[in-house]
């Protein structure tokens, strides 16, 4: 050993080659590295999901077989303790889940992505094939009306939610009965005016139908195309029996 | 393209308008019928007139409840604190606390005692209009004087319905009196008031109205063996109308009164009968190997809906008058049976037994044969008999483990007891007629 180097273990510690901010810029990009590496590996080594637009074909099935027609009928209001028996609904039961590459799907068969999203989609379609729809849309589709006619009905749609009299009118009557409201819209759906054009002759039936219209408050906002139509007035011609 | 009714039905409706420079017009059909929100504010009693006025209320309550056609939320009195000074009177009504509890129509009423008899004054309001529809001022004995009540009930259901109301009519029944003996009983039409009109002692059974109300027919064993018979009232003299067959049941009145039709065994085949009541032999009208039976005319008196056996199981047939192109009605269920016809022409109601084995009321459509049940899951249900207006059916029920009357709404909606006590069976509902 020289001199110098017993001289040089007696000296004081030097300075590290990379300053300590250096060193966690470093290592920062060392884990996003890694963390990178093990999302890149797993995208990898799994499925892509299903990017492309495949048609899945889901069909419902009702437990049961439909009311031999050779019985009597039954109310459909059952009383309350057998109303409120839940129906037996299960993805293994219930909704069959049909496509080219997966013909039935049970619970405990799906478990890949793809099977999960199979999954997923047919209880989207279970919940939406459950509910009553939405308030603007139309069970029967809008694929292929114009837009004025889709607004002409979105408006049939609300007013008939309100569109209620009083069973005092017999059916005979009701189908005699006919009555004409004039209303007028601002360019959001407010009723501007409403006014009875031709009345039915039935006191009841015509206020049933003015409060009909009264309890829409608004309709929806008419399209560009229409909206001069609807500010100018358009007549609703209430029919109190089924066309 | 996919099936849009009413879309395209408002969309041709539209364009049409358009075209013809008029404002655009859109087409909204198919009401939701709803009961009408009638409250009925109890009666204003003066001095010496509180019992009467009482029952005179929960009488006119009782009718408005159970016609089906008003709101029970709102006239259920428990729903809203009437002031009893309130007045009479368009100016000192507070039209608004109507308003608040959802009535559009508003009964009031003030009774009285003059003369040893009851005063009622009814006054029907227009909430909403705040204006007086009705006011009807009758008077009746102190003890008959819940017959106001059903008098302006049927006033009320003629003024909202254009149709006269069933409230004065009555019905007729069978009613056990005693070990083996069954006698006929006339009531008003919510069972109040119930007069024996047989005192045979003996079987008397399914009583049929007279179309002017002035007799009920029935069949009665008094002789020893079933026969046709006719009470009379209010005089209660009986006489017989047919002593022909082994057994002769189901008497049915025609709509002119001239006519009958009933049933009657020979040589133990039981077809059905007319029989003119002015005289004359009894004309066989069906012909089969299987049993007929249960005959009940049309409201115009051109066709019979009867029960027969024919094709094995009982059902629902209807035949012309004269007996020609009889043809089957039901072909649900295998036990169908007590058809009677609606005043209206267009149902016939029935007792059916189920694949329950229980017996419930149905209604079938004369026209399309679709039936459609009244009740259900209520103990056994039978025996229906349409009020005169076609708008009530009353009928026997045994779901409180007794058997008594009950009535009910076609659609079966509305169904209310008139009898307590039990031993009740085979109503027939009269025919409407003022006293």
């Amino acid at each position: 050993m020289t001199a110098e180097a017993a001289f040089a273990d007696m000296a004081p510690p030097r300075p590290p080659a990379f300053p300590l901010g250096a060193s966690v810029v470093v290592s920062a990009l060392l884990h996003v590295g890694l963390v990178g590496a093990l999302l890149f590996g797993t995208s990898i080594f799994h499925p892509a999901p299903l990017l492309q637009p495949q048609t899945i074909h889901v069909k419902l099935a009702r437990i049961g077989t439909p009311r031999d027609k050779r019985l009597l009928p039954r109310r459909p209001d059952e009383p309350s303790s057998r109303a409120a028996a839940p129906i037996p609904l299960s993805a293994s039961h219930a909704v069959e889940v049909a496509s080219t590459h997966h013909p039935k799907l049970t619970a405990k068969q799906s478990k890949s992505p793809e099977d999960q999203l199979r999954n997923a989609l047919a209880k989207l379609k279970q919940q939406v094939d459950d509910q009553t729809g939405d308030p603007n849309g139309f069970q029967t589709g809008t694929d292929d009306v114009t837009e004025g006619d889709l607004y002409n009905a979105r408006v049939v749609d609300r007013i008939r939610r309100f569109y209620q009299v009083p069973n005092t009118i017999s059916q005979a009557e009701c189908a005699k009965l006919t009555a004409d409201v004039e209303i007028s819209l601002a360019a959001d759906g407010t009723i501007l005016d409403q006014k009875t054009q031709a009345s039915s002759g039935n006191r009841l039936f015509d206020r049933a139908i003015e409060d009909a219209v009264k309890k829409c408050r608004a309709l929806p906002a008419p399209p560009p195309a229409v909206a001069q139509q609807w500010r100018d007035g358009v007549v609703l011609e209430f029919v109190c029996g089924k066309m | 393209m996919r099936a849009l009714p009413f879309l395209a039905a408002a969309g041709a409706t539209l364009a049409a308008s358009v075209a013809l420079a008029g404002p655009p017009k859109l087409v909204i059909s198919g009401a939701n019928f709803q009961p009408y929100p009638l409250a009925v504010a109890p009666l204003s009693p003066l001095p010496g007139a509180g019992e009467a006025a009482t029952e005179i209320y929960q009488t006119l309550a009782n009718d408005l409840a159970v016609s089906g056609l008003f709101d029970p939320n709102v006239l259920d009195p428990k729903g809203y604190l009437a002031d009893p000074h309130e007045p009479m009177t368009v100016d000192g009504i507070h039209f608004q606390r109507w308003t608040d509890v959802g009535a559009e129509g508003l009964v009031k009423g003030q009774v009285r005692i003059a003369g040893g008899e009851a005063v009622a004054d009814f006054y029907l309001f227009d909430v909403l209009a705040r204006e007086q529809q009705i006011h009807k001022s009758y008077a009746a004995p102190v003890a008959g004087a819940r017959r106001l009540a059903h008098r302006f009930a049927d006033d009320l259901v003629q003024y909202f319905t254009q149709e006269p109301g069933p409230f004065e009519s009555e019905i007729a029944f069978v009613k056990d009196v005693g070990r083996q003996t069954k006698e006929i009983f006339v009531s008003d039409w919510d069972g109040a008031n119930q007069r024996q009109i047989t005192h045979g002692g003996q079987l008397n059974l399914l009583p049929s109205w007279a179309p002017d109300g002035r007799g009920v027919g029935y069949t009665s064993y008094r002789l020893g063996h079933p026969d046709l018979w006719e009470t009379f009232l209010p005089s209660l003299q009986a006489k017989v109308i047919s002593t022909r067959g082994d057994l002769e049941t189901g008497i049915a009145f025609s709509p002119d009164g001239r006519r009958i039709a009933f049933a009657m065994a020979q040589e133990d085949n039981d077809q059905i009968y007319e029989l003119d009541l002015a005289g004359g032999a009894a004309k066989r009208m069906t012909d089969s190997y299987g049993i007929d039976a249960s005959p009940t005319w049309s409201p115009d008196g051109k066709q019979l809906a009867f029960v027969s056996q024919r094709e094995g199981s009982p059902q629902i047939y209807v035949m012309n008058a004269d007996g020609s192109s009889p043809r089957r009605l039901t072909y649900q269920g295998n036990y169908n049976q007590t058809p009677r016809w609606s005043p209206r022409g267009d149902l016939i109601a029935f007792t059916a037994r189920d694949e329950r084995a229980v017996f419930d009321l149905f209604t079938v459509n004369v026209q399309t044969g679709q039936v459609q049940r009244i009740t259900q899951d209520q103990g056994q249900n039978s025996d229906p008999s349409w009020s005169p207006n076609g708008r009530l059916l009353v009928f026997v029920s045994t779901r409180t483990g007794k058997s008594e009357l009950w009535v009910t709404t076609p659609d079966g909606n509305s169904q209310h007891p008139i009898t307590h006590g039990g031993g009740y069976s085979m109503p027939a509902w009269g025919p409407s007629y003022r006293k």
